[in-house]
């Protein structure tokens, strides 16, 4: 997992330092641009999510794939290609074996949080836009309609491919590596089942700017 | 309209208050050994935590009579260690309650050992041939196929709660002039049948259940 969560950071810092640099040689293109400068503040993404748990801890070894939901707020930082905002995202996973969690055979997971990205190609109708975020996350259960629940901080990197259409409308499609970190309180032998949770999200929406 | 709201919101909320608190960011272990009194291991025996009638964890024994599951956790008073406690698989059960007030909260319930023992689903009937007789009592003395244990640091065996004493009685009447009594009992145990005809003085017999299902019927 950690190999993993290197190689994707790795690669993340690969795609932005290639379009870093082919973004300044194609600088002298800007004519070429369908939109002039943006004038918009605010980002509203709406998509569906294919939900992936990884890892060999209990995501991983005990929840089964699904579909999620993902919301986003963002705006641009003084009119620079520096986004700021704040994600809702959330997936429901079937158990595999209860016996390992408990007695319940569905979690509802869900984070909330803020992320900082780069829109790369910030004036063309193909734009990238790597974000990191963080922010609280939540594994919901119920038994018989009584519901608990665990927690903790979510970490997580993403990558994102939009075409706009027009200037206020784009289709989007992302990749999201989500990192959960649980504070339970279990025996010892349970800390390396609990301690984290891991998922993949590929995300696939539209996208309002204003 | 917004009255009712009011109240069907109160409503929730009391009915909320009423279910015991399930833990969050909270798992424990629970473990042991199942086996029978010749110390051979017994399989496919339920195991489940409850608090009430909500279910935190369910496993069933392993061939070797070991079982180990993880569950949530609640520190309602209810919270119970079941096992075999719908007594499917022909054994005695046993609930396990947890001493808090001596062990505080344990993240891991080992129980070690648990002893079970065979059970026998015994049947008496009674048959009138007799055109003389007019009713028949029947008392049936047995032991419960139930043990109770407080959970400190371990299982602690409370004999006073453990195969209890108990009994079963029916008369016969005009209309039901034959009985048909089943009840669940310890197997290889000794247990008395005391039977009264009319106003004769009471006679008692001692029987042994010692198969699966045993039968024993009354002629008067």
């Amino acid at each position: 997992m950690k190999f993993f969560t290197k190689q994707l950071l790795l690669a993340f810092i690969l795609i932005g330092v290639n379009l870093a640099s082919a973004q300044k040689g194609e600088e002298s293109l800007e004519n070429q641009y369908h939109f002039p400068q943006d004038d918009h503040y605010l980002n509203i993404k709406i998509g569906g999510d294919y939900v992936q748990p990884m890892g060999n801890t209990f995501t991983g070894d005990n929840l089964k794939s699904s579909g999620g939901f993902n919301l986003e707020l963002s705006f641009n930082l003084f009119e620079t290609p520096v986004l700021l905002g704040a994600r809702f995202s959330s997936s429901s996973h079937d158990v595999i074996d209860q016996s390992l969690v408990g007695n319940y055979d569905e979690t509802f997971n869900s984070f909330i949080g803020g992320f900082a990205g780069y829109q790369f190609f910030s004036r063309q109708k193909l734009r990238l836009t790597p974000s990191i975020g963080i922010g609280h996350v939540t594994y919901r259960q119920s038994i018989n309609s009584n519901s608990f629940r665990d927690s903790g901080t979510t970490f997580w990197l993403n990558g994102e491919v939009s075409y706009n259409f027009v200037k206020w409308f784009a289709l989007y499609g992302n990749v999201t590596l989500q990192n959960d970190y649980l504070k339970m309180d279990v025996p010892a032998e349970l800390e390396d089942y609990f301690k984290s949770g891991h998922f993949v999200r590929f995300g696939l929406g539209v996208k309002f700017v204003l | 309209m917004g009255k009712l709201f009011l109240v069907a919101s109160f409503i929730s909320l009391l009915m909320a208050d009423c279910e015991p608190n399930i833990e969050n960011d909270k798992r424990v272990i629970i473990k042991g050994e199942i086996v029978d009194a010749q110390a051979n291991p017994i399989q496919a025996i339920e195991v489940t935590s409850s608090v009430e009638e909500y279910v935190l964890g369910k496993t069933t024994s392993n061939t070797d009579g070991s079982f180990e599951m993880v569950a949530p956790e609640s520190y309602d008073q209810s919270f119970l260690i079941a096992i075999n406690v719908d007594a499917e698989n022909n054994y005695t059960s046993a609930k396990i309650f947890r001493d808090e007030d001596q062990i505080g909260r344990p993240k891991i319930y080992d129980l070690g050992v648990v002893t079970l023992r065979p059970t026998s689903n015994f049947t008496l009937t009674t048959t009138r041939n007799s055109t003389t007789s007019g009713h028949v009592n029947v008392q049936i003395n047995y032991l419960s196929t139930s043990c109770v244990y407080d959970f400190n640091n371990g299982l602690q065996e409370d004999p006073s709660l453990c195969y209890e004493q108990n009994y079963i009685s029916r008369t016969t009447n005009e209309i039901n002039s034959n009985l048909d009594l089943q009840v669940e009992v310890i197997r290889d145990i000794l247990l008395q049948i005391t039977y009264q005809i009319d106003e004769e003085p009471a006679t008692t017999i001692e029987v042994t259940p010692n198969q699966q299902n045993f039968e024993y019927e009354i002629f008067y």
